[in-house]
């Protein structure tokens, strides 16, 4: 209706998954148990993999909206395979990726998202974070947030993403905890017409 | 708009515009209309206000409206843009990161931001909850943005409850004038109301009015700031056997002029003490007497400039009335809306006086004055509080308790009058014991005397014998002024 910038106020929304835990992690990284405190952030994203009932209930403790999608270990639950969630301009897709075939593909995963019709596609299974654009979409994964093992990598870097939308512009903060220290890298993305 | 929205009375009359506003030959005194509360009929409310509280200079060649109105929009637009933005672009996300626990981190205004807008968002869901109008979420959203941005650009108040009220009248004035049909004028004019009353910009077009309307004084109304002073005052009397005595001195103390209360409070009592003590002293000292606080009634008609005590339309023309009055008399503030307030309490005066015999509490009269009886047609009130605009209201001295404990053993006074009571309050004349029958001593006399000659003047039915006795006591006061007794010869009819 209007033509009033609504969206100018600015959403915080977090990306994390593939957490696995008890099964292949301990813990998350005690640095990134101190960063994700409840009341900073508008949104989560959990791409799946979560592990137990406890740590998706704490999930769900750090913010008022928070959606999961259904993870290759995610057994036993009624959770989605996938979601579109809209916040301001931004229509964001989640997926937990093992349904994505090869996994962590480009092309495969544009077709997700055209199908899904979103801006940003967020996945994850692979554990290894990664923030692309594809055919002027953008693709996030925010890898595995403990650093868990996967059939892809041995070893992989506890990461995690934060987003801030605010109106057709997105600025990404990547989480890493890289030898002991947590570094935070930043980059912007557009919303395309 | 559907019809079930915006009643058709609300409206924006195309035609009417184009005859009275397009046109530069044909002016409506839009001021008399207002005063007569026959603004509605001309069916573009959101001009006339704007007109009123000086955003559109009239007559003006509408050119310079619409240039005025786009650099008002633009510089509104800056506004947003600048406070919402997060300033991170040469930071480091290493230590200016959203989760960063840092002191001076940008991202913290952040949080106390979305703090903020989760609490005006409360407020404004319940906001005319009972209009579908209110219920759009555009509207909702339109709402936040406008009450956020002021309260960013004024940190010192911020947001307080009530302010949502001011702003849905002026939401609902702005959303149901966006001009629908406008097929029977020119097409110049449809153009120019286009723009004047756009749909695009409507959320700064609001804004600024709500600003301006939060400049001419009500935005002081919500400033809570008392100086600590008062504060260490009151405590140590809390506990001691005074404390019943220091409530009264408080209750029935005039503190319009006292720099350590806040501004509301200085209101509440400038229309208590001075502008209803001078325009109705009998009803005055009735209320007084049941220690009735001005401020339990005054705050929320001030606060929310009676939209919460009339229903929608009858709201529309009391501030059709107050912002009409402001513009007639180029004043810096809203004080229409303080003769309002009288008015609507003279309005009731029988019932006040009724309830205070009857019953011996103030429970009463505050529950009639929260829950203000429908009025048949507010313009009523409007005409009562247009006489009393045009009084000449002296203000009334506020007298210590010294000095009258002075005046009263001077010898003019004959008797001593006793203050050592806790319930009488310090006053020149008088006591607060408002009775109808004489006072023993002269001082009450002489006041009763006053309000005697003072119903007269204002045409009401007196009685033959209260005038009888107030020309006997006037004939004393004269006799005592030839007599020339003591050297303070104080002259009781002038009030100063």
């Amino acid at each position: 209706m209007a033509n009033i910038k609504m969206s100018q106020f600015g959403e915080l929304v977090l990306l994390i998954g593939d957490l696995h835990i008890p099964q292949r992690s301990v813990d998350l990284p005690d640095k990134f148990k101190e960063l994700l405190v409840p009341g900073k952030v508008q949104h989560i994203l959990c791409t799946g993999n979560v592990g137990n009932r406890e740590h998706s209930d704490w999930l769900k403790s750090l913010a008022a909206n928070v959606h999961f999608v259904r993870g290759d270990f995610d057994e036993g639950t009624s959770l989605p395979e996938q979601k579109l969630i809209t916040i301001g301009d931004w229509k964001l897709g989640l997926i937990h990726g093992h349904q994505v075939i090869p996994w962590g593909d480009k092309e495969a995963l544009s077709n997700i998202q055209r199908v899904m019709d979103c801006d940003l596609l967020v996945s994850g299974h692979t554990h290894s974070s990664s923030i692309d654009t594809y055919d002027a979409k953008h693709f996030i994964n925010p890898g595995s947030a403990t650093g868990a093992y996967s059939p892809l990598t041995s070893e992989s870097r506890p990461s995690f993403l934060i987003i801030a939308l605010q109106g057709r512009e997105a600025t990404t903060f990547l989480y890493e905890l890289i030898d002991g220290n947590v570094s935070v890298s930043k980059g912007s993305l557009t919303k395309s017409s | 708009m559907a019809e079930e929205l915006v009643p058709n009375d609300f409206l924006v009359s195309p035609e009417l515009f184009e005859e009275y506003f397009f046109r530069q030959d044909s002016h409506a005194n839009i001021q008399q209309l207002a005063n007569e509360g026959k603004l509605g009929t001309l069916k573009n409310r959101f001009i006339s206000w704007r007109i009123f509280l000086g955003i559109l200079p009239y007559p003006g060649p509408l050119d310079v409206w619409i240039n005025h109105l786009t650099e008002l929009r633009e510089k509104y637009q800056k506004m947003i843009d600048e406070q919402r933005k997060v300033k991170i672009d040469h930071l480091d996300p290493l230590i200016f990161n959203p989760l960063s626990q840092v002191s001076d981190n940008p991202w913290n205004n952040f949080h106390e931001d979305n703090e903020l807008k989760q609490k005006i968002r409360l407020d404004v869901e319940r906001t005319f909850q009972e209009r579908p109008l209110f219920l759009l979420n555009e509207v909702q959203e339109m709402m936040v943005s406008i009450l956020f941005t002021w309260a960013k650009g004024n940190p010192e108040i911020s947001y307080k409850q009530g302010m949502n009220e001011l702003l849905g009248i002026l939401m609902f004035v702005g959303y149901a004038e966006i001009p629908e049909n406008l097929s029977r004028i020119s097409k110049k004019a449809s153009e120019v109301l286009n723009v004047l009353n756009s749909r695009e910009y409507l959320e700064a077009d609001i804004y600024w009015c709500f600003a301006r309307l939060m400049d001419l004084g009500i935005s002081e109304l919500f400033n809570p700031v008392v100086t600590h002073q008062s504060m260490q005052r009151k405590k140590p009397d809390l506990f001691t056997w005074n404390a019943e005595k220091m409530h009264n001195d408080l209750v029935n103390q005039d503190k319009s002029q006292e720099q350590n209360v806040s501004s509301i409070l200085r209101r509440c009592h400038k229309v208590h003490h001075q502008l209803l003590q001078s325009i109705d002293r009998e009803l005055f000292n009735h209320l007084e007497a049941k220690k009735t606080e001005p401020q339990m009634y005054l705050q929320r008609w001030l606060r929310c400039m009676l939209s919460r005590e009339f229903n929608l339309a009858d709201t529309l023309e009391l501030w059709d009335a107050i912002f009409a009055n402001y513009y007639a008399e180029s004043e810096k503030e809203l004080s229409f809306l303080d003769f309002l307030c009288i008015a609507m309490i003279v309005f009731v005066r029988e019932f006040c006086k009724r309830y205070l015999v009857l019953q011996s509490d103030q429970s009463g009269i505050l529950r009639r004055l929260l829950k203000y009886p429908p009025v048949e047609d507010v313009n009523i009130l409007v005409g009562m509080a247009l006489k009393y605009k045009t009084k000449n209201i002296t203000p009334v001295k506020i007298v210590t308790k010294q000095e009258v404990s002075n005046l009263s053993s001077s010898p003019l006074f004959g008797q001593k009058k006793n203050l050592g009571a806790d319930k009488t309050p310090p006053r020149m004349f008088g006591t607060s014991q408002g009775s109808s029958g004489w006072n023993n001593n002269l001082a009450g006399s002489i006041d009763e005397a006053i309000s005697v000659i003072r119903d007269i003047a204002n045409e009401k039915v007196y009685n033959e014998n209260k005038v009888n006795r107030a020309m006997e006591v006037i004939n004393r006061i004269k006799s005592f002024i030839e007599k020339d007794v003591s050297p303070k010869t104080v002259d009781p009819l002038s009030r100063k």
